[in-house]
């Protein structure tokens, strides 16, 4: 008898315990949503800050792009003869292409109207401390040095054409981690960062690489060296503040053999009536055995053009996944590739893009070029329009001759909310060799109304019904990222779909 | 009725027809094969009662309505008759129903041989553009084709679906068996027109790769503006399945066979 109530005892004490540890962590887990709705909020209600936000810089160039002004840039970031040299024969090539003949109108966007440079400080900071308030106020706002501390490895943040703040935690910076500027990477690795520029993507690529080649100012720079594996994220936001500004970021990533890294970039603008053009070039090494993950939250405000050539070039047995997001801006252009150069490469392509007001164009997609024996592409492409948005996915597989055993999928799924949008898709496949295996899948339709109505019979209002099966449909997109981001993202998608409700 | 010349010793017959035209229920040899699904009518004839002498003519562009409330089963027999291009157009009127098929298989086991013989086949090049128009409600098109690519035959398919009301259906399949050299190229579109209802619509292209140097190119493309449509397309590309070679194999057949057998079954799918 005594024995058993002992027992009882010590189970009731071990329900005590555990009743206990399961209160703190809920309370761990409470604390840390409160942190997060905190930041939440700041994020989305300064999202579209209007003019209130100074804009402040020490140089801004004259408006349109001349032979001057990017030497004015050159002289400007005092680069190396080459650089300039560079950056002249990308604005050659940039007036001897011609816009492309398919895909959104972007007749609109005034090339002569833009400020291609703007400097808005003296020198970068290594300290939130010492930039400057205005800007840091931004940051703040956007809640980007809380969560340094909190989630990631590394922080930059680029405010109009230079990046204001660079800083990677000390851990790395010891294992031969390079995580800085592209401006401040040309002076500081001269040798490594010609080794790679315009490897991958060159300048002559398409007219807004070229401009890109003209005009660049800041972006990322990142080297993770051989068998280094850095485990937390590296982050860079990126903030367009002036009107009329174009942003031409530059960011390089160099995985060494059999190391791993993981980017974040998160994109916003403030709300102005005159449109803004964002053409970035992403240029991607993975060596020997490395994993690259880049992921992307774009959401520049509606009247900004975002035109970004992204690539990524997949040597032996490594890994590329993008992870891309795309719920702002007026008209995307953005075509993540990957060239899968080496035998055993793999690519894992995932995207969700959201046209949410009228004549907005999320032209969004994918391209995998198989170059390689025993290579491996995936493709996931979700979107939603609403509003009279408009989401085409335009997408490549592309499998060359004596590339064998090579497995490619792809899927792609609309959904179209109203009647007024319009979900398109144009895939390209062009196979050349017999030993492959090639899948495509696409779909456009509306919420089922079996669905809705099951989730309303079970007491949830129309609203949240939709909500609930939208967040079902991007699900595969929301798990792949961080913990914090995939709740923004979430947030994001529910406030995309409130904002429609009051119109 | 009238005839020019497209290109230098291309001629080129443009008409437009009406299905529910008396004439065309004219029994002939050809037409007289009656199947269980009702009368087929082969495309060969309507361009035959255009008073013209097939074997004189390269490429057909034409206009045929299907008028209200008529199912009709039509077959394109033109690469018969040595006609490699055509551009038909069809517009289905309310409840009208348009299964249309193609095949550019006579006997697979002929083509396969054929093949492995390499004997000298000409080089071929056959350019299909198919436009369905369903603008009427209740219109339902069916499109099914297949083609066996040998030497260096070249096949280029152009779809449209163009959905212009509401409770219409269609569907696309097309089937492409390559060898040798042979390139196959398909640009398939579903265009659903804005406010529509109850709008299906189904694409889809498959593809067996036999030799390394043939190629698939193919572009199925989707354009909705209604949110009451479904639609889907997909694509495969992929050689025959090892396993089921192996298999068979082992229960006694010869490689050849084994093959033939897959790719007959293929088609027939």
């Amino acid at each position: 008898m005594c024995f058993l109530s002992v027992c009882k005892a010590k189970a009731a004490f071990m329900l005590v315990l555990k009743g206990e540890f399961l209160f703190l962590y809920l309370f761990d887990i409470f604390m840390r949503s409160v942190r997060l709705t905190k930041f939440l909020k700041r994020y989305v209600l300064k999202m579209g800050c209007k003019k209130s936000c100074n804009e402040c810089h020490v140089y801004k160039a004259t408006r349109g792009l001349s032979e001057k002004v990017v030497r004015e840039i050159s002289a400007q970031k005092n680069e190396p003869a080459w650089m300039l040299s560079y950056r002249l024969d990308s604005l050659k090539q940039f007036a001897s292409i011609s816009l492309q003949s398919w895909g959104p109108d972007l007749k609109h966007i005034n090339l002569d109207e833009i400020h291609y440079y703007i400097k808005p400080f003296e020198k970068q900071e290594k300290s939130w401390e010492d930039v400057p308030r205005d800007i840091k106020k931004t940051f703040e706002d956007l809640g980007v040095p809380e969560n340094e501390e909190l989630y990631f490895g590394g922080t930059g943040a680029q405010y109009e054409s230079e990046v204001v703040y660079h800083n990677l935690k000390k851990e790395w910076e010891d294992k031969g981690v390079i995580f800085l500027d592209t401006d401040s990477a040309l002076q500081k690795h001269p040798k490594l960062f010609k080794k790679y520029f315009g490897t991958v993507v060159a300048s002559d690529d398409n007219k807004f690489s070229a401009l890109n080649g003209a005009a660049w100012s800041g972006g990322s720079f990142i080297y993770i060296p051989k068998n280094v594996h850095v485990t937390v994220p590296l982050q860079t936001y990126f903030r367009m503040q002036s009107e009329q500004l174009g942003q031409f970021e530059r960011t390089l990533i160099i995985a060494d053999e059999n190391s791993s890294v993981h980017y974040v970039e998160g994109c916003t603008a403030a709300t102005h009536s005159q449109n803004s053009l964002h053409a970035a070039v992403v240029e991607v090494v993975a060596k020997k055995g490395a994993r690259v993950r880049y992921s992307t939250i774009q959401n520049w405000s509606k009247n900004v053009y975002n035109l970004v050539t992204k690539r990524a070039v997949a040597h032996k047995d490594s890994l590329i996944e993008w992870i891309d997001g795309n719920l702002g801006s007026g008209i995307t252009m953005k075509y993540p590739c990957v060239i899968l150069k080496e035998p055993g490469a793999k690519a894992e392509i995932v995207s969700v893009a959201m046209a949410s007001s009228k004549n907005q164009i999320q032209d969004s997609g994918a391209k995998a070029i198989h170059c390689a024996s025993n290579t491996s592409s995936k493709i996931i492409s979700k979107s939603i329009s609403k509003n009279g948005g408009r989401v085409s996915y335009r997408g490549k597989v592309k499998v060359l001759h004596g590339a064998k055993n090579c497995k490619s999928f792809v899927q792609c799924d609309s959904l179209i909310l109203d009647k007024e949008s319009q979900a398109d898709a144009y895939p390209y496949i062009d196979v050349n060799e017999s030993d492959t295996n090639v899948g495509h899948e696409a779909r456009v339709c509306s919420i089922e109304e079996s669905k809705l109505f099951y989730l309303m019979s079970r007491g949830l209002t129309q609203k949240d019904a939709q909500a609930l099966v939208i967040n079902g449909f991007i699900e595969p997109f929301v798990k792949e990222l961080p913990f914090e981001y995939a709740i923004e993202m979430n947030r994001l998608i529910e406030m995309e779909m409130e904002g429609g409700n009051e119109n | 009725m009238k005839t020019n010349k497209c290109v230098k010793r291309d001629v080129c017959l443009t008409f437009n027809y009406d299905c529910s035209k008396k004439a065309f229920f004219i029994p002939s040899a050809r037409e007289a094969s009656v199947s269980r699904d009702g009368m087929k009518i082969y495309l060969s004839e309507i361009v035959k009662q255009q008073k013209i002498n097939l074997a004189s003519i390269t490429s057909v562009t034409c206009t045929i309505t299907i008028p209200a409330q008529i199912t009709i089963n039509m077959v394109d027999d033109l690469t018969d008759f040595g006609i490699l291009r055509s551009d038909v157009n069809f517009i289905l009127k309310e409840k009208s129903v348009l299964n249309f098929s193609f095949s550019m298989v006579k006997n697979v086991s002929y083509c396969y041989q054929e093949c492995e013989r390499h004997c000298n086949c000409p080089i071929l090049g056959v350019d299909k553009t198919l436009k369905f128009t369903l603008q009427e409600s209740g219109a339902c098109a069916q499109v099914n084709g297949n083609c066996f690519g040998r030497q260096k035959r070249s096949f280029s398919f152009k779809t449209i679906q163009k959905h212009m009301a509401s409770d219409t259906q269609s569907s696309v399949c097309i089937k492409g068996v390559l060898d040798a050299q042979a390139l196959f190229k398909s640009d398939n579109l579903v265009y659903v027109e804005r406010n529509l209802e109850n709008v299906t619509a189904k694409q889809i292209n498959k593809n067996l790769l036999l030799s390394d140097n043939a190629r698939v190119i193919t572009v199925p493309k989707l354009e909705v503006k209604s949110n009451k449509a479904n639609c889907s397309h997909g694509a495969a590309i992929s050689n025959l399945n090892k396993d089921q070679l192996f298999y068979l194999q082992a229960r006694g057949f010869s490689p050849q066979l084994a093959k033939l057998s897959l790719i007959n079954a293929f088609l027939a799918q």
